[in-house]
């Protein structure tokens, strides 16, 4: 199907990009452990608190880091001017959203999966838990978060002070994500699996369902000029 | 601080707000009120100045 | 003038008084008619306008936002862009009001500031989000891509507040424990003096919109004169 690889195409020219530069996902990554490196501080070793607050710097971590890549998805093309050139194609502009999308949901992944393994390493997770699940998990929290940043991204792209306004404009869209993803990511790191989670994993399914198709519909109006 | 300390707080708070937001409405209802009749003026000015050229 | 804004300026006069009136009944209701609760004393008769906030800001207020921003990017006039604007600067004054006013009652009763529970919560994400709203709104410059720009952040924002508010209520049924009860009795005259509140807070809250759209409708009404003012000036060859 065209659109796909139409798609597609801005997908492996964002990426080839980043892998001659690789700047975006390197602070990524740097920022992510960074976070939990931080969080440690701020919490006292051994008290009761820790296993809740510890769910909370995983996610953290995650979204820091993530804000920094959708942050990028439109800049480099605002800068070089290409954002015109890429709106003259006459291409569908779901074609545009979606390879964005793509394109942020891989940095996004692999950056989270990297601070997976950072965290599971310093925080001594058991090697019995659920790394199939844990991974489902994240794929689901970096659609709901690659989703919503790349729309807001395109919002804040002609913007001044764009980086700070997008932390600002998608944290608290993002609260839904959060909680649920915390939630069962405390439950799989304690040796449970998704399925003792209830309803968590479904609103997190739901949540990127209703923002996935919001954002298609509502892409067409941010990028219009 | 007294119960009836606290209530004062909250119902001082609520109307400080709201007559704040109100004052700053009139306030610029004022301003543009102003803008508004002395752009009208020049409007015309400027209209009956290039009907008299032509 | 023309009598069309002649009776325009009549009827929002007429808004106004009324408004007022019914503002001072309720206060009268509020301090003075309804009954002392037992074990809270008086500190309960803050809870008449912290309520009517709370609904004002969690349903009016950014209900009309979202409508009026689908109705901007159906039909591109900048009117409703302008009284989206307006909304939503009044739903984040009462935003603002509830989130004072709910600790200031629940120290002095409950002697905490502050619950996770989700209705607080929701109303403190609910903040978070329409500040953004007016943040974007103030960066974004004027005209058109504003107005498109807010009207998507409008729309996103509203479908996500109940989306937070069933998480954070999801949430709450696992921690009961971290959490204390909002409730009391109340007895016929209190709610009476609530609903007059909630009445007079309604209307308030379109006298506001009236009043603050009406302020952008001039402005918009300056931009236009001025353009045609320099279009004037160019075609005469200058004053």
């Amino acid at each position: 199907m065209a659109f796909f690889s139409q798609a597609w195409a801005i997908v492996r020219k964002d990426l080839l990009t980043e892998l001659r530069g690789a700047s975006t996902i390197v602070s990524m990554v740097l920022m992510g452990l960074l976070v939990v490196l931080v969080f440690n501080f701020g919490t006292e070793p051994g008290t009761q608190s820790a296993s809740l607050a510890r769910a909370g710097v995983l996610w953290a971590a995650f979204l820091f880091s993530g804000v920094i890549a959708v942050g990028r998805s439109f800049a480099s093309e605002k800068e070089a001017g290409c954002l015109d050139g890429l709106l003259l194609c006459p291409v569908d502009r779901g074609v545009i959203y979606l390879g964005k999308l793509l394109g942020n949901l891989i940095l996004v992944f692999v950056t989270g999966v990297v601070i997976l393994l950072f965290f599971t390493v310093v925080y001594n997770v058991e090697m019995g838990v659920a790394w199939l699940q844990l991974l489902l998990l994240l794929v689901l929290a970096s659609v709901g978060l690659s989703t919503l940043g790349t729309l807001f991204a395109a919002v804040a792209a002609g913007v001044r002070a764009r980086d700070a306004l997008l932390t600002v404009f998608i944290f608290p869209l993002l609260v839904p994500l959060v909680i649920a993803a915390a939630h069962c990511s405390t439950l799989l790191l304690n040796g449970k699996s998704l399925g003792d989670a209830g309803l968590w994993p479904w609103l997190l399914v739901v949540y990127d369902v209703v923002f996935l198709a919001v954002s298609f519909v509502v892409f067409d109006f941010v990028v219009e000029d | 601080m007294s119960n009836l300390g606290f209530l004062t707080l909250g119902y001082g708070l609520i109307w400080a707000l709201i007559g704040a937001y109100v004052w700053f409405i009139s306030h610029r209802q004022a301003a543009l009120r102003r803008q508004v009749d002395q752009l009208r003026v020049e409007v015309d000015e400027a209209a009956t100045k290039l009907v008299r050229e032509q | 003038m023309q009598s069309g804004s002649k009776r325009r300026a009549y009827a929002t006069s007429a808004l106004v008084i009324v408004t007022f009136a019914l503002i001072l009944f309720a206060l009268v209701e509020a301090l003075v008619i309804a009954p002392r609760e037992q074990t809270m004393g008086d500190i309960q008769r803050l809870f008449y306008f912290h309520m009517p906030s709370a609904w004002i800001a969690l349903g009016p207020a950014f209900t009309v936002v979202f409508g009026l921003s689908i109705a901007y990017l159906a039909t591109g006039k900048m009117v409703y862009d302008r009284w989206a604007g307006a909304s939503a600067e009044i739903g984040v004054i009462f935003t603002t009001i509830t989130l004072m006013t709910g600790p200031i009652w629940a120290k002095p009763i409950w002697g905490v500031y502050w619950t996770w529970e989700p209705r607080l919560t929701t109303t403190l994400v609910l903040w978070f989000i329409y500040v953004g709203y007016l943040l974007l709104r103030s960066i974004a410059g004027e005209g058109p891509r504003r107005a498109r720009l807010s009207a998507v952040y409008g729309i996103v924002g509203w479908i996500d507040v109940p989306i937070v508010f069933l998480s954070i209520w999801l949430w709450r049924t696992v921690h009961p424990r971290l959490l204390t009860g909002h409730g009391f009795d109340m007895d016929s005259r209190m709610v009476t003096a609530l609903m007059i509140s909630l009445a007079a807070f309604t209307l308030l809250y379109v006298t506001l919109l009236v009043l603050r759209a009406g302020t952008l409708d001039i402005a918009a009404e300056v931009t236009a004169l001025q353009a045609r003012l320099r279009r004037l000036d160019r075609r005469g060859g200058g004053r």
